[in-house]
């Protein structure tokens, strides 16, 4: 999947991965990859600018560490961020619902033999 | 010759694109910690050096790119309603029952019913600065609600002064209530995307005090009522505030009562797994 047709879910999709714990940066943009088995293809720079957006709005919240001689920035959710989640999701699977619900009324018929 | 270290030249180039960011090193740091991590991993997978560095900054995104990406993310996505966004909807309503009260008193103190007295003027001028700070508390509750709370303190310092201003010179208030105007114009225009939209009620704070200012021209052209010993007609004063009042209270209650109506983010603690 490009990056242009995740646009506008990538809160969503770093607010479900940081559910199971907190992660720095790296770890958010693998475990995105690996839970969709790589079908998400985006730079991965633009995951950032997300994360720090999220931070800002305090539906996660951020620490820094030392790891392995390097400054390490780590993200968990917010009690704001799980509260989103909620919702977000639940507003998702009914989009999905309906959009599911259509494309199966579009199946073409099997040709008459 | 040693080889170039390409992460250090994108983290270069990365620094030059996003220069007027005051968290650059904080982005840097972690831009750096990502493409080190990635490198890493390719490396423990027997990558040279250099190949290593550039699938890794080929997969992270060009430096402008990833600028771009900074500088255009920087507001919108999910913006949850919260305990401020609430209570800014609770400090509308009081602040609409204000205006309303600014009005009445105004009538009160105009001399019309009852003599002139400095006594009585004071009191209308505290509740004047008390509902201007309220609509200040407003307008900041709505700048968060449409996630741009690095607009904040802009709102906020420029709206306490303009509170103090207003009182302290209250025969400009017409000059001042345009200023009042023109900024629920611009955060009206920007909510636009918040809430499911400005409502037409809404835009009644933006034509409160136009309204207002042409209602006193209107009655004072007309020469309504008795003239005061400073020249003026303050049946059109106190006509012209009982507008902007009405129209205030109009728009305070319409965005008030979805703001304070609205599912705070901290309301459901469950924990999600997603």
């Amino acid at each position: 999947m490009k990056g242009q047709a995740l646009k506008g879910h990538l809160d969503l999709l770093v607010l479900a991965v940081l559910a199971d714990g907190p992660l720095h940066g790296y770890a958010v943009i693998e475990h995105l990859r690996d839970r969709s088995g790589d079908a998400f293809d985006l730079p991965e720079g633009t995951v950032y600018p997300v994360l720090h957006r999220l931070d800002g709005a305090g539906l996660l919240a951020s620490n820094w560490s030392e790891a392995t001689g390097r400054r390490r920035r780590t993200y968990r959710l917010t009690d704001d961020g799980r509260a989103a989640l909620v919702q977000e999701r639940s507003q998702w699977q009914q989009f999905a619902a309906a959009v599911t619900s259509v494309l199966k009324g579009a199946e073409p018929c099997p040709n008459p033999t | 010759m040693p080889e170039p270290d390409l992460i250090d030249r994108y983290l270069t180039e990365l620094r030059k694109s996003m220069s007027s960011r005051n968290d650059i090193e904080d982005v840097v740091a972690e831009v750096e910690d990502h493409l080190r991590e990635a490198t890493g991993r390719l490396n423990a997978l027997d990558r040279p050096k250099s190949e290593a560095q550039r699938l890794t900054i080929e997969r992270f995104g060009d430096s402008s790119l990833v600028a771009k990406a900074f500088a255009a993310d920087s507001a919108g996505g999910i913006v949850m309603p919260s305990v401020i966004t609430r209570t800014s909807g609770a400090v509308a309503l009081v602040t609409a029952a204000l205006w309303c009260l600014v009005a009445t008193l105004n009538w009160w103190a105009s001399g019309l019913s009852v003599p002139f007295t400095e006594d009585r003027w004071m009191v209308v001028m505290w509740v004047v600065f008390a509902a201007l700070l309220g609509t200040v508390l407003v307008a900041v509750g709505m700048v968060i609600r449409m996630g741009r709370r690095d607009l904040v303190p802009l709102v906020a310092v420029a709206g306490v002064l303009g509170a103090v201003g207003f009182t302290a010179t209250a025969w400009m208030w017409p000059i001042w209530g345009l200023f009042i105007s023109a900024g629920f114009l611009l955060v009206l225009l920007r909510w636009r995307g918040s809430m499911g939209g400005v409502r037409l009620p809404d835009w009644a704070m933006v034509a409160a005090w136009p309204a207002g200012l042409g209602t006193v021209v209107g009655l004072s052209v007309l020469e309504a009522g008795p003239i005061d010993e400073y020249g003026d007609h303050p049946v059109a004063v106190v006509v012209g505030l009982a507008v902007v009042a009405a129209l205030m209270t109009v728009g305070l209650v319409s965005v008030g009562s979805r703001l304070i109506g609205e599912k705070s983010a901290r309301a459901p603690r469950a924990v999600v797994h997603a």
